[in-house]
């Protein structure tokens, strides 16, 4: 008897830890963001370029507003969810490996703060080099990128 | 206890062997690779040149394969053109039928007359009548040409007719010079082509003059003709060693991980036979869920199948999600993710199933925990839900298709695919729905069907009141009360018919699926009118990005990546160079194109004198650069030149000079506009509009009313409200968040809206951007519905075909089948053929609305030049034609003859985009056909549109005049994609009806059929106490009483037959008896009587007498008993006939008798197959008594369970019947026992015997607290 409860309660646990995954998937980046409250512009664009010179997102994916503009040279363009710009991002430095990046410019003293900078990449043994531009905006307490452009 | 486990596991050696083979290869791969590697090193000089002279080999042999097509084509075309050059002919109308024939339809083709004249062309000119003559190639061979935007392939060839020498050339393209984001660009790029084949950078020059490279990094060879001659310089980035090594990791490990899958399949595979002999369903379900989980995870963190696919469906810019650690972090992922979830759900499902049916008995007594069980489960039911909806708002938010948007009836593959792997999702949730319903349904076992239904009506009644306080309870929920009432609504129909209609797992699966799409659409529909309000703020934001920073930054770019373009510097080198062509090609590699901005970029001389240029929307006649020039700056020079006071349209224009080795040879300038008026209409034609134009994907921008106030003033409107003063207070005084945005409802002109609202500040302006919505509640929008259930249904269709075709073998060409198909015949034909008759219906009315709308600006042109022509305006037709379109504002084309006379948008002719010739279909219908209008369908790249073709007289000289709908949108009062949407919405949702219904009546019809075909196999197999109810009418209930009757009567007469045989059995037994004892008796009684003779006469050899007699008597004695023993054999059970059978398949095909009865008869297998050797047709008869004592004890259902144990099968047979009284269990098989009025109490005596005659035993099982289960052994067939 203490058997046949047992196995119930266990499927339902089973099914109990699915349901609580599926509902995990809730905007889980945004939940990551937490503790970066009141950080300068120029600090987040140190940041980004931290990320984007190790070709590592996670650096930078806390950064990513609800919906982002991302404009890359392989034809992405679009506003993109935080969780698809995540992968976005992952799957273009996975391809066009960054051998060089900085920012050339920081505007950090206006409304909309942004920088511009040089992707220096590596692309089927040829080097080429893009202009990025990266735009930042106040959303709540933090300062989340707006716009992604390397083109 | 381990050892008793690992005792138990026995797998199979076979693919055991085949894993150690797997993991063999792995681990060579990784102690092999290592050396490939230092191989690659050591000897890399000469593998290079292996290398080098395989992708020379292997490009060669592309171009070959392009080349011998396009030459067996041109002589085929050659041999057509011989017969259809004829002298005969009067004129060169079949000529042009020829020309435009569809085998031909990919190349360009163009023949010139022997006077050079053209004659015929069909749709792309690809080389100008002026480059065909004099010759440049020998007639017959393969060369390049090149215009600034296509290289083709061309083969020029003559043909004498009569001593006449005509010239024709056929061309296919096989480089474009320019690339577009955009969805309708047709890529043809062989550089590009073999450049990702090969994965180096290529070059190749179209000419034959190219010098081999001298850069060491390089490597160059030549590409001959059909004549062996050089047409053109292939030059490549020579394979580099890190490459060639990374590569080979890359390779080593795609093929480890193709083999750890394979090794994982296979140890799965391995254990399959003891997995099935688990006695425990809850260890089977979490080994499989286990197993599949980590097979998931393998496959995903493998790469595999990523890894090895490229395109849409492997992009994360369709869908990609961080759950679960990226395993759905493409369409692609996400369908293998929903697959393994759907696999664990049903297998958990059919366990969970047969849980409750052979718990039953015990967790009916468990009444009392039943209020704790019931709210767990109803948390866990909304819990599902929740899960789906979260799911579902993923695949919305996290995507950027537009699922409810798509342009074409059926979508793209990502959206397919989304679809597909949603449904699947949905599917999974509401098959555990069901399942919980049901483990709360098995509390109570009523017998009777009435009180059950009422459990189950109360069930849904509290499910509703739980749903709304759930929802209530929740931080943020999800759905809205109206969807959760649809879920629990659907989900109890479901587990109704479950339940109570019983009906086959595959039709059950089918209406689970169609209950899914319902859910999984409704959820989709919710969460896009979400996603539409979201995107008020990302149409606010958007509004707001093309910044003075990024206009800069954008124009800075543009230039800087443009004056590096080496082929314009060259181009400064080449006179004969069309630069508004290469403006153009600049344009659209440039962000302009992508932004899909209103731009212009041109090119100048050292001098500023205009060469070229591509514009649109911009005038770049009224901006004068030549006063931005003052320095000799080689950076971009930025200029701001707005309108003065103008605060909401801004101007950037940007100038660089080229600059050729240190010299300045020209000047490049870009401008863009930026307005809000033409942000969301511009003048950008679809066919160049960049493939992500986000915020009209989401939105329909006609429906938005977007207000822009700077420093509190209303500075521009966009749409058809201008707001009053008193609307535009609570805009202004809206309640700005401390991000400076608001949400609020506002209603202006008597209609309600829904409204984002952002401040910003731009150089020391206040601005407030205001994007305004119609405020839509969750509605059930029927097109939204049916655009999507479109796609569903196929896919249920296709599952509803897999189903049919899987069972095609199993399936018996009954009267039900019969029936079922002439049901789906005689609907789905006449669907189809009105489905067909509609869509021509629909498509001749899109064909008569834009011949209207087309032919009506036609003849406002034609008005206004005649009027510009009669009034004296201007005798200069340019002027005429030129004053018509910008007072029409229409765009048009004027041919005179085949050539183009005129055309309003010259910018995109001068660039090469389009031929300035006459469409040839058109020329024929107009010059040939002698029509007076021509419509028909044009396309550039992939874009298709119509064009409209009219002959009009100016004057005396007679004009063509074109009006297309690729420049001028055509806006029908209906959309022809909506109306498929509903026309095959409504067909594909009628067909699924059609099969539903065509089942249940062809069940229902056949249904007395089918028991009576039961019924008389149960006669025919010896069980005369089938009996039909009948609760039909006419012939059917005449038939089936009639069967009753029969049985009765048979019955009867069996019970009479059988008394007879048995009573002329004893009478001819009783006959052999007497005479079989007789014999004996008769020697026994003459050696009494000669004793006592003997005894009488004091005979003095009575001893001996005595002795003789006594063995005489003895001697018959001994035959007496011999005889007895005779008798006795043959009173005994025939003898049995042993075959090897699966006892699997016996119970399947005995219980298979009882279908049309009313007992559930559930068989559960814990075995694959179980070959035992005994009498199949006693082990049946046994069966079948089991099976009808329980009918006869009031059972409903009855559970068959087949296991194993040692060497022995275990068949449990349990019913929920009356049972068997506790004092009379230990005589049910005492034979002549019976507690039926008419038993014979053989029945158990009998199987008991036949099965102690095959070494097996039937027991009745102890402590079962209600039904009867009985425990059959049966010894396993010895191997």
């Amino acid at each position: 008897m203490i058997r046949i409860r047992f196995q119930i309660l266990l499927i339902f646990f089973t099914l109990g830890i699915v349901s609580s995954l599926m509902i995990a998937q809730e905007n889980k980046l945004n939940d990551k963001a937490e503790g970066i409250y009141n950080q300068n512009p120029a600090f987040i664009f140190s940041e980004i370029e931290n990320g984007i010179s190790a070709g590592k997102v996670r650096m930078i994916s806390k950064y990513l507003s609800a919906q982002t503009y991302i404009n890359l040279f392989n034809g992405i363009t679009g506003y993109y969810s935080s969780n698809q710009a995540y992968y976005v991002l992952v799957d273009f430095f996975k391809l066009y490996r960054v051998t060089y990046f900085n920012f050339d410019n920081v505007h950090t003293d206006e409304g909309n703060p942004f920088a511009t900078g040089t992707y220096k990449y590596l692309f089927r043994g040829k080097h080429e080099t893009s202009e990025v531009y990266v735009s930042l905006k106040h959303v709540g307490k933090r300062w989340k990128i707006t716009q992604i452009t390397i083109n | 206890m381990y050892q008793k486990l690992f005792n138990k596991i026995k797998g199979d050696r076979i693919y055991f062997a085949i894993v150690f083979f797997i993991l063999i290869l792995i681990f060579t791969s990784g102690i092999i690779t290592p050396i490939l590697v230092k191989n690659l090193e050591d000897n890399w000089e000469k593998i290079l040149s292996g290398k080098i002279l395989k992708i020379q080999n292997s490009v060669t042999y592309l171009y070959k394969q392009k080349e011998n097509n396009l030459v067996t084509l041109e002589k085929k075309f050659k041999s057509e053109l011989r017969s259809t050059l004829n002298p005969q002919n009067s004129s060169y109308a079949s000529l042009l039928k020829l020309v435009n024939m569809d085998r031909y339809k990919k190349l360009s083709i163009e023949v010139l007359a022997p006077n050079g004249k053209l004659i015929a062309w069909n749709n792309q000119i690809a080389v100008p009548q002026i480059d065909i003559l004099p010759l440049s190639y020998p007639a017959g061979e393969a060369h390049f040409y090149s215009t600034e935007l296509i290289t083709y392939l061309t083969v020029t060839d003559t043909i004498f007719i009569d001593s006449d020498q005509f010239y024709f050339v056929v061309s296919d393209p096989i480089e474009k010079h320019f690339s577009l984001q955009n969805p309708y660009f047709e890529n043809i790029n062989f550089t590009k082509e073999i450049s990702a084949k090969y994965l180096t950078q290529f070059d190749i020059a179209f000419n034959p003059f190219e010098e081999k490279t001298n850069d060491g990094r390089k490597y160059s060879f030549d590409l001959t003709n059909n004549n062996g001659d050089k047409i053109g310089l292939v030059t490549f980035y020579k394979p580099a060693l890190n490459i060639a090594v990374s590569t080979l990791y890359e390779t080593v490990n795609t093929i480890q991980s193709i083999l750890m899958s394979l090794g994982f399949l296979f140890v799965g595979l391995g254990f399959r036979k003891d997995f099935y002999n688990l006695k425990y369903r809850v260890s089977k379900f979490i080994l499989l869920t286990f197993y599949l989980v980590t097979f998931r995870l393998l496959l995903f963190y493998t790469g595999f199948p990523t890894g090895l696919l490229e395109g849409n469906l492997v992009d994360p810019a369709y869908f990609s999600s961080t759950f679960g650690g990226g395993i759905v972090k493409s369409p692609i992922e996400f369908l293998i993710s929903s697959l393994f979830f759907l696999l664990i759900i049903i297998k958990g499902y059919q366990y969970f199933q047969s849980y409750l049916h052979f718990g039953m008995s015990k967790i009916s007594l468990q009444k009392k925990y039943f209020w704790i069980y019931l709210f767990l489960v109803s948390v866990l039911f909304f819990w599902a839900i929740r899960g789906l909806s979260a799911t579902i708002k993923s695949v919305i938010f996290d995507s950027t298709l537009r699922y409810f948007k798509e342009p074409n009836l059926i979508p793209n593959l990502p959206s397919i695919i989304m679809n597909l792997s949603a449904l699947i999702f949905g599917i999974s949730v509401v098959v555990v729905l069901c399942g919980l319903l049901l483990y709360l349904t098995s509390f109570f076992n009523e017998s009777d069907s009435k009180k059950q239904k009422k459990v189950l009506l109360y069930l849904y009644f509290y499910f509703q009141v739980f749903g709304v306080i759930f929802l209530l309870y929740e931080n943020e929920p999800l759905i809205t009360p109206v969807i959760s009432f649809l879920f629990i609504t659907i989900v109890f129909i479901l587990t109704y018919q479950i339940h109570f209609v019983k009906v086959s797992e595959g039709f059950y699966y089918i209406c689970v699926a169609i209950a899914a799409s319902v859910l999984t659409i409704t959820l989709m529909n919710y969460f896009n009118i979400e996603l539409e309000k979201q995107s008020l703020k990302t149409t606010a934001l958007e509004i707001n990005r093309p910044n003075d920073n990024l206009l800069r930054f954008l124009i800075k770019e543009t230039l800087s990546n443009s004056a590096k373009n080496q082929k314009i510097i060259d181009s400064f080198n080449n006179g004969s160079t069309n630069y508004s062509a290469e403006a153009f090609k600049l344009w659209a590699e440039s962000s302009l194109q992508k932004e899909s901005i209103n731009s212009s970029l041109g090119i100048y001389d050292k001098n500023l004198n205009p060469l070229g240029n591509f514009s649109i929307g911009i005038n770049p006649k009224s901006i004068n650069i030549k006063q931005f020039i003052n320095d000799n700056t080689t950076i971009p020079k930025l200029v701001e030149i707005n309108q003065p006071g103008d605060t909401v349209k801004k101007v950037v224009l940007g100038i660089i000079p080229i600059m050729d080795r240190g010299i300045k040879v020209g000047y490049l300038s870009a401008v863009i506009g930026y307005d809000l008026k033409t942000l969301f209409v511009n003048d950008i034609p679809d066919f160049l509009e960049s493939k992500n134009n986000n915020i009209n994907s989401v939105l329909d921008i006609a429906n938005l009313k977007i207000f822009l106030f700077n420093d509190s003033k209303l500075a521009q409107v966009y749409g058809d409200i201008y707001p009053s003063r008193n609307q535009i207070k609570p805009i202004l005084s809206a309640d700005f968040n401390g991000d400076n945005e608001a949400w609020f409802n506002l209603s202006l002109n008597g209609q309600n809206f829904f409204i984002f609202a952002i401040k910003t500040n731009q150089n020391g302006v206040e601005k407030i951007t205001a994007v305004a919505a119609r405020d839509k509640k969750i509605s059930w929008d029927l097109f939204n519905f049916f655009k999507i259930f479109l796609i569903h249904s196929i896919f249920i269709i296709v599952f509803s075909l897999l189903v049919f075709a899987t069972n095609v073998r199993k399936i018996k060409y009954t009267f039900r089948t019969q029936l079922l198909i002439a049901f789906l015949f005689v609907s789905i034909i006449p669907v189809l053929i009105l489905a067909i008759y509609n869509r021509q219906i629909i498509e001749d009315k899109r064909r008569s609305a834009i011949l209207d709308e087309l032919n009506e600006r036609t003849v406002y042109l034609e008005n206004n030049i005649r009027e510009e022509f009669h009034e004296g305006k201007t005798a200069n037709y340019i002027i005429a034609f030129q004053n018509a379109a910008r007072d029409m504002n229409i765009s048009f084309a004027i041919y005179d003859g085949n050539n183009q006379f005129y055309n309003s948008r010259d910018q995109f002719y001068k660039s090469g985009l389009f031929t300035d010739r006459l469409n040839p279909q058109v020329y024929y219908a107009l010059n040939y056909l002698n029509y007076r209008e021509y419509l028909t369908q044009e396309r550039i790249e992939n874009f298709v549109y119509d064009s409209y073709y009219k002959i009009f007289n100016l004057g005396d000289r007679p004009f063509i005049i074109g009006v297309n709908d690729a420049f001028n949108k055509v806006h029908l009062s209906f959309s022809v994609v909506d109306l498929d949407v509903f026309l095959f919405g409504v067909y594909s949702f009628a067909t699924l009806l059609m099969i539903i219904l065509s089942t249940v009546l062809a069940n229902k019809i056949s249904e007395p059929i089918r028991r009576l075909t039961k019924a008389t196999d149960s006669v025919a197999h010896g069980d005369f106490n089938v009996q039909l109810n009948s609760t039909e009418r006419g012939e059917i209930k005449e038939l089936l009483t009639g069967f009753n009757s029969m049985t009765n009567e048979l019955k009867k007469n069996q019970s009479e037959l059988a008394e007879l045989e048995r009573e002329n059995a004893w009478k001819e037994m009783a006959k052999q008896v007497a005479h079989e004892i007789k014999n004996p008796l008769t020697p026994m009684k003459l050696a009494i009587q000669q004793l006592i003779v003997s005894y009488k006469d004091k005979n003095p050899n009575f001893d001996s007498i005595f002795e003789k007699v006594s063995s005489t008597i003895m001697n018959q004695i001994e035959n007496l008993s011999l005889i007895a023993s005779e008798f006795s054999r043959f009173a005994r059970m025939p003898n049995l006939n042993f075959e090897k059978i699966d006892l699997i398949n016996v119970i399947n095909d005995t219980t298979n008798l009882f279908v049309e009865e009313k007992i559930k008869i559930i068989i559960s297998n814990e075995v694959e197959e179980a070959m035992i050797e005994s009498d199949k047709t006693q082990l049946r008869r046994m069966l079948i008594n089991l099976i009808r004592n329980s009918i006869q004890a009031g059972a409903k259902n009855i559970i068959i369970r087949v296991g194993s144990s040692e060497t022995n099968y275990v068949v449990l047979v349990k019913d929920d019947g009356s049972g068997i009284p506790e004092g009379i269990k230990h005589k049910i098989f005492e034979p002549n026992f019976s507690t039926k009025d008419k038993g014979m109490g053989l029945g158990l005596k009998l199987a008991k015997r036949f099965l102690e005659s095959s070494s097996g035993s039937i027991s009745l099982v102890d402590g079962i607290e209600s039904g009867t289960e009985f425990k059959i052994i049966l010894p396993g067939l010895k191997v």
